[in-house]
């Protein structure tokens, strides 16, 4: 806290502030108020974002044992790289944020394009990508439900109207993840265009015009006009989508609680399994950390590239 | 190239996007028939039954299965009483980060940056170890507690603080008001469109909220729509009453949909704004 004396020399002799009784000063002093106004974000953001950081990488070398917790080492770690359950989530998540990653820059920016013609009700042809973005994910994944299931479902409505084999869709090994990933997808889409579609609509007019002049199909005009003017849009579409798709739980809880066999089981969803089933506070930490250090590494990657745009523009 | 060619070629982009929307409205059609068509009728007829059978039964009866009106109030009470809360957290702290200079500005800033890289889903069990400390378990406050700072909205008011013009301050500080004044009567009222965008993502995003909820609350007072929601989903999965599952999917997704279609404009440039980082 800044004394009255110092701040009216530093102030080059503000006389109504010396005026003043000194609670007053208190509040008027640009430093220590600004403290007062940052209090009550900075005791929640301790408490529920920094300490549970600090907090999980201690527990991820830990286990408990009755009632204490007993250092282990990287035992926990271990068991999460080494337990083929794991090993299985671990590769199902990479999966999943990686065609996600792809899926959404591509169909984000197609969609976009699609989305950004001038027509007078254009409004009502986006809503359909809009409305699916701001409904709740377990809506959304009951929703679906009436798609994948095997009685009443509408996909083995169709396969049976076709005179095709049924399918168990969700109770499938190979169909459950993909089955999930559609959800978020249709879910989501919208979400990833929109971004696309501002860009676009950031773009000088006259270049685009030019390109249809010149008589340029349009995949050349996506390839080498609007592909490399949308790249920035594109690097943070991508940061969105990995974060996006990493969190993706709720459609887990509904649709296929992880099976058949953890085949649909992601991260997130296995530290909620271990942690909150089983109590394996140890093994849901050691996950968490994991996912802390990817979060991290992207951050970084923003920083980096955030750092060459200032350089480079 | 023949004139009748061009013209197709200027609609094609339209009709691609009207089916592509037509698609992707299937999924919600569906749902609406398995609602207000008797789940037999909807299995074993066809669309003429279905015209003929409609019916709300199953809306009466997932409002009584379960206790959505409860569940409406519960989600309520805590989207707005937490967004009521995080106007005040964010105004105070993008304010002073915008229009302040003081010691450690640059570590604060940091410290909420961190926030933005880590999202609070990820934290989940450290969190709940920490609500089981505090006792705030099953509670209002325990649902609100990790969003009550918002680094998002924090960075949004503070872009916003730091455009406001210095006269404008300078006149209201010269007439002797305290920050909490200026704060009140000069910035906010220039602001409320990046506080209106902030609130649409935060509704938004707490309203459609699940795994938090879930692990944190118990009892009916305090479970909001999206939990009892997959409760019932549980439930009548096992009895197969699918068209009082889709009237209780439709309770709660019409009026976000309701919604969107009223302020589909501010709700996309609010949701462009969660991109600024």
């Amino acid at each position: 806290m800044k004394q009255q004396g110092s701040s009216q020399a530093n102030t080059g002799g503000r006389v109504q502030i010396t005026r003043s009784p000194s609670y007053i000063n208190i509040l008027s002093g640009r430093g220590s108020i600004a403290y007062l106004f940052l209090l009550p974000s900075l005791v929640f953001l301790a408490l529920f974002t920094l300490w549970p950081i600090v907090s999980v990488i201690w527990t991820s070398f830990h286990t408990r044992r009755g009632r204490n917790e007993v250092f282990v080492g990287l035992q926990n770690y271990e068991r999460v790289l080494s337990d083929p359950i794991s090993q299985g989530v671990i590769k199902n998540t990479i999966g999943y944020v990686t065609i996600g990653l792809i899926l959404s820059v591509i169909g984000g920016l197609l969609l976009a394009i699609l989305m950004n013609q001038a027509l007078r009700n254009i409004g009502f042809f986006r809503f359909p990508f809009l409305a699916t973005i701001a409904l709740p994910m377990v809506s959304v994944a009951s929703i679906w439900l009436f798609l994948y299931s095997p009685r009443v479902g509408l996909f083995n409505e169709i396969l049976g109207g076709l005179g095709l084999p049924r399918s168990n869709w969700l109770s499938d090994r190979e169909l459950a993840l993909p089955g999930l990933f559609a959800v978020y997808m249709w879910k989501q889409l919208g979400y990833f265009a929109l971004f696309y579609l501002a860009a676009l609509q950031a773009l000088p007019n006259d270049v685009l015009e030019a390109a249809t002049l010149d008589g340029t199909s349009f995949w050349q005009k996506l390839r080498h006009i609007i592909w490399p003017l949308v790249s920035p849009t594109t690097y943070f579409v991508a940061t969105i989508a990995v974060l996006n798709s990493l969190q993706q739980v709720d459609h887990i809880f509904v649709l296929t609680e992880g099976g058949p066999n953890n085949a649909s089981n992601l991260s997130l969803y296995y530290v909620y399994q271990q942690g909150f089933k089983w109590f394996k506070t140890g093994i849901a930490s050691a996950m968490t950390v994991f996912l802390l250090a990817v979060l991290l590494t992207m951050a970084m990657l923003q920083f980096v590239y955030l750092e060459r745009r200032v350089h480079y523009e | 190239m023949t004139a009748r060619k061009s013209k197709w070629r200027e609609a094609l982009p339209i009709v691609a996007l009207a089916v592509f929307g037509l698609v992707w409205m299937v999924p919600l059609i569906w749902t609406l028939l398995t609602a207000f068509v008797p789940t037999t009728a909807l299995l074993n007829g066809g669309p003429l039954d279905w015209l003929q059978n409609l019916h709300l039964g199953a809306f009466a009866e997932a409002w009584e299965v379960a206790p959505f009106p409860r569940f409406y109030l519960n989600t309520i009470i805590w989207v707005f009483g937490l967004l009521a809360i995080q106007l005040v957290t964010v105004s105070l702290a993008g304010f002073a980060l915008a229009r302040m200079d003081f010691r450690g500005k640059d570590q604060i800033f940091f410290l909420f940056l961190t926030q933005l890289m880590v999202p609070g889903t990820v934290l989940i069990l450290p969190n709940y170890q920490t609500l089981v400390r505090l006792g705030w378990l099953d509670s209002y406050q325990g649902l609100m507690a990790p969003y009550i700072a918002s680094a998002f909205g924090t960075f949004l008011m503070r872009q916003a603080f730091k455009q406001v013009p210095k006269e404008l301050e300078e006149a209201a500080r010269s007439d002797g008001a305290n920050w909490l004044q200026v704060l009140w009567h000069v910035f906010l009222p220039v602001t409320r469109a990046p506080l209106l965008a902030f609130s649409i993502v935060s509704i938004t995003y707490h309203w459609n909220e699940f795994l938090w909820p879930l692990l944190i609350t118990s009892s009916v007072e305090t479970r909001p729509l999206t939990v009892g929601l997959a409760l019932l989903v549980q439930s009548s999965e096992i009895g197969a009453q699918w068209d009082l599952l889709g009237a209780g999917t439709l309770i709660v997704a019409v009026p976000i949909l309701v919604l969107i279609a009223l302020v589909q404009k501010q709700f996309t440039n609010s949701f462009l704004s969660s991109g600024i980082k």
